[in-house]
């Protein structure tokens, strides 16, 4: 079923009908213009109006004629949506955040039909989960309420393709292994009822065999466990391995906005730890799960067999023992988590006061933090010994409830024994056997738990391995060398939130040409870069590079055509050689030098005892701003690529540094296509035209002269910073 | 605290001004759905009104911001410092802005590999909504008072913990 038939449906149980013509169709669920409250309302999008059903009454009817623009004003933990016409502003409805995605979809297509009057095809606004109903949301292309458990083991199959082998080999082992602890008490029993309390005494070579039947029993065991584990270890590692393989690609071909939209740390842990507990789910608890079970049936089959009534006393207590468990594994899994919850608020401390140490010195507030941190690990011992104690406590019951059982059978056999339907050897093999029925119950107690914490990992893993990127590579894609011709028709962007970034942006750079794009914080220039470098896609319009669409060129070799120097640099771990040759590991030493001394890095990398072999980088040399830009401009250079984009390149720098690296950005501008955004507008005066945004919007374009007669937001801005400089002198 | 005490205090306000706002120098109404703002001469069609502290003060510190979102003026206290008419029409801006139920009962909360369904009864019904990444979503703010986010950007209130019926308490206890 589509979002808009649900809807439809809806409605008519309100017993409303519908006019044919409607494009689209959203939920709202609040009402009041003043006090809110939830409400059970839908909208109705037509070519020239739109139609707001509340509670199946129609509230609304709003002609389009006279609307200049429809938008989502954000409140906190609702929003509304609001419409201008030439008497202003009104209001026109609310719904909380669970609507957000339909409803922003709304609004754009209602400014599509208000603004350009184009006539439209009926659309879908949001996709829903075909299991639940519920409407996907854009991060996912799985609904996280209905992620199945047996769907999500399911898929792990065909990652443990080529491991297939070793698992089906650990699987037998394990069985035989099985087989084999079954082996054991059968033949104690038999020894002690046909050797130790034999009437006759036995030959001693007999004796001996039996004892070396025994040790041969346990060592062979061992050896199929060892050899079972090492099989585990091969396939597990392989397989863990091939998931992190994927899910780290699968980060690299999302967007931008697919990648940081979640916190770095939540990517890192999905790769590391995710991964690693599927590695405990295929490599321990998969292949347990088959022998485990294959115990429980054995010796309960066994028992049966042997005494029925004797199974029966041993088995009363299974259930309670169950239950005990399930509540005390519950019980300790909270006080394990306060313990988890100071534990980890001590490392907050130990950390930001570590990360912040010169403001607790500056300060003088060492003392403090000392107060602080003690406080908390008082806690934390306080919490550690009582939990500690908890479990030591109520362990040891376990352990007696488990095996109050167990009394009830000596009491029984004990009684057989004495009446001499049983013997010894029997008695011993018999409460082997029982002993051996706790072990897998325990194991089948823990499983749940167990289960459900690697079936979360699988679900996050494959979460990022099914997410679709939002910037697709084109079925086709071109290979062609690019010149640097881009152009921008009626481009108009927003993210995810229904506001506005850019609006019907059109401007042309001709090969060759420096434009410098300036405008407020907010105004939308880095979107307009990061639009131009494909890092989203625009929502309407498009972007050309040498009269082709930027969709239709392969992502990898569009980007390799483009340098970027942004205002941080980011140095990986590496030397500077490495990371200068970042973007061209084939380059040559003398390559590499060449365009460094061009960056004008060389001489301060020469200062440097290590040179070219300098450590930097997380745990390496700390360079300077100005440092870090030209190792940057260096790595641009040896790129060579045909657009250069330059992100305030040089705003974190002082006027000086910025003077001194001005003449190397001009050698690496030479003869490219540059696009250089800067607050600073003296970076830009060597631009051949600017393009000036406000609010989304390209205001004004023109050469510096040009725009500077024409006294208008660009001129404001300049005297504005001129001012300013003036203040500073 | 009075705008003199406050200077000796920091002496901060030889530096920098704050316009704070009040029944004598400004008015509030409501026109075409929205609230605007007269300030003397000044009159702005179309204030937002914006908490400082909106875990820890409901009704005080509160700045106005026109429709540029630049702050005009700024409210100590809209119970002490505006006739009831005008701080019931604040209040109900307020409630607008930040709408936020009020948890009165939990009736069940499930963890689906993940992720957190839960299953409220509030000041406006029963909700029931899903919470992702469950430690990060659910902040306390102190004094037992809980804000709970759920996976869409909705904000629930539990007012105070220990106050919630025990079946409720022990349901969320788990993730305090």
């Amino acid at each position: 079923m589509k979002r808009s038939e649900q809807l439809i449906e809806n409605l008519r149980q309100q017993n409303v009908v519908i006019d044919a013509g409607v494009l689209a169709l959203f939920a709202f669920n609040l009402h009041g213009e003043q006090t809110l409250d939830y409400t059970n309302g839908i909208g109705c999008v037509y070519q020239n109006k739109i139609l707001l059903y509340d509670e199946g009454c129609l509230a609304k009817e709003l002609p389009f004629a006279g609307i200049t623009e429809f938008r989502v004003e954000n409140l906190v933990g609702s929003f509304q949506v609001l419409y201008d016409d030439a008497e202003g502003t009104h209001y026109l409805l609310s719904a909380d955040m669970r609507c957000h995605r339909e409803i922003s979809a709304a609004v754009s297509l209602l400014n599509l039909l208000v603004r350009e009057g184009e006539t439209l095809e009926p659309r879908e606004l949001v996709y829903m989960c075909p299991t639940c109903g519920r409407i996907l949301r854009d991060d996912t292309s799985v609904c996280v309420r209905c992620a199945d458990k047996f769907g999500a083991l399911r898929r792990l199959w065909p990652v443990t393709k080529g491991q297939r082998g070793l698992i089906l080999g650990a699987v037998v082992l394990f069985f035989v292994y099985t087989l084999f602890q079954l082996l054991a008490p059968y033949v104690q029993g038999v020894f002690v009822d046909e050797y130790v309390q034999a009437n006759t005494p036995p030959a001693l070579h007999a004796f001996v065999l039996m004892v070396l039947l025994m040790v041969g029993i346990l060592f062979v065991s061992m050896f199929i466990s060892m050899l079972r584990n090492y099989l585990m270890t091969l396939a597990g590692t392989a397989v863990t391995g091939k998931l992190r393989a994927l899910v780290f690609s699968k980060i690299h071909a999302l967007s931008l906005a697919g990648v940081t939209k979640r916190p770095s740390g939540e990517l890192i842990g999905r790769v590391n730890r995710d991964t690693r507990i599927i590695q405990k789910l295929l490599t321990n608890d998969l292949t347990n799960f088959i022998g485990q079970i294959v115990l429980f049936i054995g010796i309960g089959t066994i028992v049966f067999v042997y005494d029925f009534r004797l199974a029966l006393f041993v088995l009363m207590p299974i259930p309670f023992i169950l239950i005990f468990y399930r509540y005390f594994w519950g019980f300790m899994r909270r006080i394990w988590n306060k313990e988890w919850t100071v534990e980890h608020k001590a490392s907050t401390i130990l950390y930001d006061t570590y990360q912040g140490i010169r403001v607790v010195k500056s300060f003088g507030m060492e003392h403090r933090e000392v107060q602080r941190y003690n406080s908390t690990v008082d806690d934390l011992e306080k919490l550690l010994i009582k939990n500690e104690s908890t479990f030591r406590v109520i362990w040891p019951l376990i352990g007696f409830v488990a095996g109050v059982g167990e009394f009830f059978l000596l009491y029984y056999v004990g009684n057989r024994i004495l009446g001499g339907t049983m013997t010894f050897g029997q008695m011993a093999q018999f409460s082997a056997y029982v002993g051996m029925l706790y072990g897998p119950l325990r194991w089948m107690a823990m499983l749940p738990r167990d289960l459900s914490r690697e079936i979360t990992s699988i679900v996050r893993v494959y979460e990022i391995i099914d997410e679709k990127s939002d910037v697709p590579e084109a079925e086709n894609p071109v290979n062609t060398p690019i010149e640097g011709h881009i152009v921008l028709e009626d481009v108009s962007f927003g993210y995810n939130d229904g506001q506005p970034v850019l609006r019907h942006v059109n401007f042309e750079v001709k090969p060759g040409e420096m434009i410098g794009i300036v405008g407020k914080s907010g105004s939308g220039k880095s979107t307009l870069i990061n639009l131009i470098m494909r890092m989203y896609e625009a929502e309407s319009g498009r972007i050309t590079i040498d009269g082709i669409d930027i969709k239709d060129y392969a992502q990898e070799h569009y980007r390799s055509e483009m340098g970027v120097v942004l205002q941080e640099t980011f140095l990986f771990s590496g030397t500077i050689y490495e990371n200068i040759a970042y973007a061209k590991s084939s380059a040559a030493r003398e390559e590499v030098i060449m365009a460094a001394k061009m960056a004008g890095a060389h001489e301060f990398i020469m200062n440097l005892p290590d040179g070219y072999n300098t450590k930097v980088g997380e745990k390496g040399h700390t360079l300077s701003g100005g440092e870090r830009q030209r190792i940057a401009i260096a790595r641009a250079l040896l790129h060579n690529p045909k657009i250069l984009i330059l992100d305030e390149a040089t705003a974190s720098l002082d006027t000086e540094t910025e003077k001194q690296l001005q003449d190397a950005l001009l050698k690496l501008m030479d003869g490219r296509t540059t696009i250089a955004i800067a607050h600073r507008l003296s970076t830009l005066r060597n631009a051949d035209r600017l393009v000036v945004l406000d609010e989304g919007r390209v205001v004004e374009v023109g050469s510096h002269e040009e725009l500077m007669r024409k006294e208008g937001i660009y001129y404001g801005l300049v005297m504005a910073q001129r001012s300013m400089n003036k203040l500073h002198e | 605290m009075s705008q003199t005490e406050l200077s000796q205090v920091t002496g901060l306000s030889n530096v920098i001004d704050i316009n704070y706002l009040n029944k004598t120098n400004a008015s509030f109404e409501r026109k075409n759905g929205f609230l605007s703002l007269r300030m003397g001469e000044d009159v702005y069609a179309r204030v937002y009104l914006h908490r400082a502290f909106p875990f820890e003060k409901e009704f005080e510190y509160i700045s106005v911001l026109n429709e540029d979102k630049k702050e005009v003026g700024f409210i100590q206290s809209i119970e002490k410092d505006f006739e009831a008419s005008s701080a019931a029409l604040l209040k109900e801006e307020l409630a607008k802005k930040y709408f936020c139920p009020k948890i009165e009962k939990i009736t069940g909360m499930k963890d689906n590999y993940g992720f957190m369904q839960m299953k409220t009864v509030t000041d406006h019904g029963e909700l029931t909504f899903g919470i992702r990444d469950i430690y990060r979503n659910i902040l306390k703010v102190g004094g037992g008072r809980i804000f709970i986010v759920d996976i869409d950007g909705n904000r629930y209130e539990i007012p105070s913990v220990e106050a919630l019926d025990r079946a409720s308490y022990k349901k969320i206890e788990l993730y305090l």
